[in-house]
């Protein structure tokens, strides 16, 4: 039924399929191959390519995660056609088109609803890789034609590509001129920035959402389909909290796959909504699994797998799986193991998913009463540096290091090293948000801190300058303003009782993604120039070496009159005369030590400061 | 001359291992570890809300270990598993206190979540393994309320509890709480709850006294004195908790076991404090001179207050 072969360097899979012809184009190149700065990259690319297609519904491109996708659906001569437009527009992007491209993803971006499950590989695995996929495409605005033309050349080359095809034979005249001379690529670490599971977030409203992650197998798929039903029927039939739930089985990539499950909460049934999903994972945790519910998911499957069409529909899915060097399953074999299942065997999966789970919690709500720790959203130190306090004197702190940098309030922080970032965004007002692999943001903005001018152009030159990505000039009322004396501090930024993980990274509150450790103020309230900026601790400059080297210099005067009366005073006794002078003698001396140690001890502050900074 | 006896000899709280001598038998197995017989006079008992008094009278009495040891699979291991949490909820609630939660300071809150954590993780996992097991169910109500997971999570476990154990007293009187102002519920809800009870809980059913939890509650809530005789004198409420004492302790098919006593307790004390001293007299005589430590919710001096309102019950009635 399936059947491998090879156009042009390019492995082929060839599959039986009713209907008219479909085939696709699919590489080892996804979103979490991208880096933060250049998220969107993949994107443009599969864009450009399409170009010269126009807009047709059968020709389509999927940026994924791990691949990239391009489908077409036809007669013959035609998905002929496209496939060498395709590759040839690989070979040579059509750059003139880019600008137009960006604003088209742009616009894509902003009609774009996040998934209820967005957010959950952001706090699994921050900003590098697979935490890749839950951020915008922030790369898409600076991205130049070289960058395009060397992604597409370095990652859309025949050896990291794969053809499939619903049909019996490979049509005849089909040529990729890809660009070649690459390799396949391998999947980028999945690193976790978890210190323990299961844990747990709070997220936006909406509803409860999960992953958890099992070695790959066919169990994993029953497991999902298991897991969906026991939401339905604890969180919808009987306790009537959600309208809907729902769970799937992914493969990773990586020998590993992910289960994701979902059920959706009313304001008001949130936490019974929570609690009922905490105790449908916890039944399968237990191994309560019935024979029943197993063999109803699997014969589900099974119904899936004997439809005419099943062999040509999971072509895509296979050239993943050859792109990933994973095995390639026939359906025979694909029947074999599901048959194969246990009941043991879900408790297997259940019990690796469950271990290494993520919890999305609604917000103002937590989990660690069901044994989920909080996932981090704080950093564990603070960079050694310069520190200045915010100008509304609320007790918040910037540290400036050469290291990185940090935000202080309380027993808070937030701390991104500048070898371990990922991006920074650069404001023309000075505003700098850096953002750490680990997902941590720091939000800098000059306006909140009396830090030195020089601040952002410092930072800007600590780190790689692929990594900063420039922001649009803000409208002046988006630019923050220090809370005036008459407000109430910040307090509710830090909640005593439950920290929450909500405080972390990128701006987007409507994206819901976390926000930053402090938070712009509605600057509608606040007539500009109300308040004055309090002088925070500031690097030495001008002056101050002018100061610290009049110092050293009074110093030394001292230093020599303290010695001259020192020694006069041990000289002038001769035996016999007065030993002791009168009272004024000593006040003298003494404060002709006093003032040198002073001075000296000041001046050699100063000047250890400055060769810190 | 002897002095006269006093007026009001104040009368103690009893616990219902004094009530009842089949409990002295139980606690006197709890006490020794003998878990069987302990299991074996507990399955003997005809409904949950028994079940769960004579739990409350072991359940701080049975060694740790005796209970631990007990192995996953065995049919007891859910209520000694049950029993360890619904202990290990005691000490956290002993180490809170039960003041107002402005007056527990930041290490007791700690230590109490951290209790309660403890507790709930255990009886998840009973729950998931025992599903139909209500008195697991009904110590999840207690952590639910101790960890503020909210009165929606309250009712889930409330559903899950009645699915098998229907009418209830403890659990409802358990959601009850939850649904009150105090515990951030609101007075809307305890009349709703109340109202659902009167409609669903059959004649007989001691599932019904938690309606007047909410009269009580009420009454105690007022800000004034003539505020609280004036809503006990409210003919819908009198009304209202006559229906409940026509369908409860009045009613020839009441079968209240261990909790025969509260029964009577809810009613002396609520005829008493509408005034309606001829009523409360049946329920005193009922009561045998004996209390529960119920009083002690509404009352300062709760052995005084009950000595009184009997004494004038029974003068009149």
């Amino acid at each position: 039924m399936l059947r491998h072969t090879e156009v042009d360097g390019v492995p082929t899979l060839l599959a039986p399929g009713s209907g008219p012809m479909v085939a696709g184009l699919t590489f080892r190149v996804g979103r979490v191959d991208e880096g933060l700065a250049r998220t969107g990259i993949t994107h443009l690319v599969e864009h450009l390519a399409l170009h010269r297609h126009g807009v047709a519904d059968h020709h389509n491109g999927v940026t994924g995660g791990i691949v990239t996708h391009f489908h077409l659906r036809g007669a013959e001569a035609d998905i002929v056609r496209s496939l060498e437009l395709v590759c040839d527009s690989l070979s040579d992007l059509p750059v003139e088109r880019l600008e137009t491209e960006k604003a088209i993803l742009r616009a894509e971006a902003a009609g774009r609803a996040d998934g209820v499950t967005a957010l959950l590989p952001l706090w699994r695995y921050g900003a590098q890789h697979f935490g890749l996929v839950s951020y915008p495409e922030w790369g898409v605005d600076q991205l130049s034609a070289d960058d395009v033309r060397a992604w597409a050349h370095t990652w859309f080359t025949r050896e990291n590509a794969v053809l499939w095809i619903s049909g019996d034979r490979v049509p005849a005249g089909l040529r990729l001129r890809l660009p070649g001379g690459g390799r396949r690529r391998p999947v980028p670490p999945a690193a976790t920035v978890l210190p323990s599971t299961p844990a747990y977030f709070a997220g936006p409203n909406g509803g409860v959402v999960f992953d958890g992650l099992m070695r790959r197998h066919t169990a994993g798929t029953l497991f999902g389909g298991m897991l969906e039903r026991e939401l339905l029927r604890a969180l919808r039939q009987e306790g009537g909290l959600s309208t809907t739930a729902s769970a799937s089985y992914d493969p990773r990539g990586d020998g590993f796959a992910v289960v994701t499950a979902f059920a959706d909460a009313p304001p008001e049934r949130q936490d019974a909504v929570l609690g009922g999903f905490v105790d449908v994972l916890a039944g399968f945790r237990v191994g309560r699994i019935e024979q029943a519910d197993l063999d109803a998911v699997r014969a589900k499957r099974e119904e899936a797998l004997a439809h005419p069409d099943v062999h040509a529909g999971r072509l895509s899915g296979l050239a993943t799986d050859l792109l990933t060097g994973e095995p390639v399953l026939s359906v025979d074999e694909l029947h074999a193991e599901l048959r194969a299942v246990t009941l043991d065997g879900i408790h297997d999966a259940a019990l690796q998913v469950t271990g290494s789970g993520l919890l999305q919690v609604p917000p103002g709500h937590r989990a660690d009463w069901a044994g989920f720790t909080a996932a981090p959203a704080t950093s564990s130190e603070t960079i050694p540096g310069y520190t200045f306090r915010s100008v509304d004197g609320s007790g918040a702190a910037l540290v400036l290091g050469a290291e990185g940098v940090s935000l202080v309030e309380g027993e808070r922080r937030v701390t991104v090293r500048f070898r371990t970032c990922a991006a920074v965004h650069a404001w023309p007002d000075g505003a700098r948000q850096l953002i750490g692999l680990d997902g941590i943001t720091v939000r800098i903005e000059p306006t909140l801190f009396a830090a030195p001018p020089d601040t952002a152009a410092r930072i800007d030159a600590a780190v790689d300058p692929a990594l900063v990505v420039r922001m649009p000039a803000r409208t002046p009322d988006a630019i923050p303003r220090p809370y005036t004396p008459a407000q109430p501090p910040p307090t509710r930024l830090f909640p005593a009782a439950s920290p929450d993980p909500n405080l972390v990274l990128v701006p987007g509150a409507q994206q819901g993604l976390p926000q930053p450790l402090i938070q712009p103020q509605d600057p509608a309230a606040f007539p500009a120039g109300r308040f004055a900026a309090r002088p925070g601790r500031t690097r030495p400059g001008t002056a101050q070496l002018i100061i610290m080297i009049a110092m050293f210099a009074a110093g030394l005067v001292f230093l020599s009159c303290a010695g001259v009366l020192t020694i006069a005073s041990v000289e002038g006794i001769e035996p016999g005369e007065e030993e002791f002078r009168d009272v004024a003698w000593y006040v003298i001396v003494t404060i002709a030590w006093t003032g040198t140690l002073t001075l000296l001890g000041w001046a050699g502050y100063l000047l250890v400061r400055r060769l810190r900074s | 001359m002897l002095p006269a006896v006093p007026f009001h000899v104040p009368v103690p709280a009893s616990e219902p291992v004094e009530l009842f001598p089949s409990l002295r038998g139980l606690v006197a197995d709890g006490e020794r570890g003998d878990w069987a017989a302990v299991m074996a006079h507990l399955g003997g008992l005809p409904g949950l809300d028994d079940f769960v008094v004579a739990c409350s009278q072991v359940e701080g009495r049975i060694a740790d270990h005796v209970l631990a040891r007990v192995p996953v699979g065995d049919p007891s291991w859910g209520v000694a598993q049950a029993m360890r949490a619904a202990r290990i909820t005691e000490e956290g609630w002993k180490i809170r206190g039960d003041g107002w939660a402005r007056t527990v300071t930041p290490p007791q809150w700690a230590a109490f979540r951290e209790h309660l954590n403890r507790a709930e993780q255990l009886l998840i996992d009973v729950t998931a393994r025992e599903p139909r097991l209500g008195y697991a169910w009904l110590e999840r109500m207690t952590t639910c309320q101790g960890l503020s997971l909210g009165a929606a999570e309250a009712r889930r476990r409330y559903d899950r509890l009645s699915a098998h154990a229907p009418h209830t007293y403890i659990a409802g009187f358990r959601l009850m709480q939850q649904l009150l102002p105090k515990w951030s519920g609101s007075w809307e809800q305890v009349s709703a709850f109340a109202a659902e009870l009167l409609r669903v809980t059959p004649a007989g059913s001691i599932g019904l006294l938690p309606v007047l939890v909410a009269h009580l509650e009420r009454h105690s809530a007022a800000e004034t004195d003539a505020e609280a005789a004036a809503y006990l004198r409210d003919p819908a409420v009198v009304a209202e908790i006559h229906l409940v004492a026509d369908r409860t302790v009045r009613h020839p098919a009441f079968q209240p076991g261990y909790r025969v006593y509260t029964a009577h307790d809810y009613f002396a004390m609520l005829f008493s404090l509408m005034g309606d001293h001829a009523a409360a007299a049946p329920h005193f005589r009922a009561l045998h001179g004996r209390r529960t430590p119920f009083w002690e919710w509404y009352f300062g001096d709760a052995g005084a207050a009950y000595a009184g309102h009997r004494d004038r019950a029974l003068a009149r009635g």
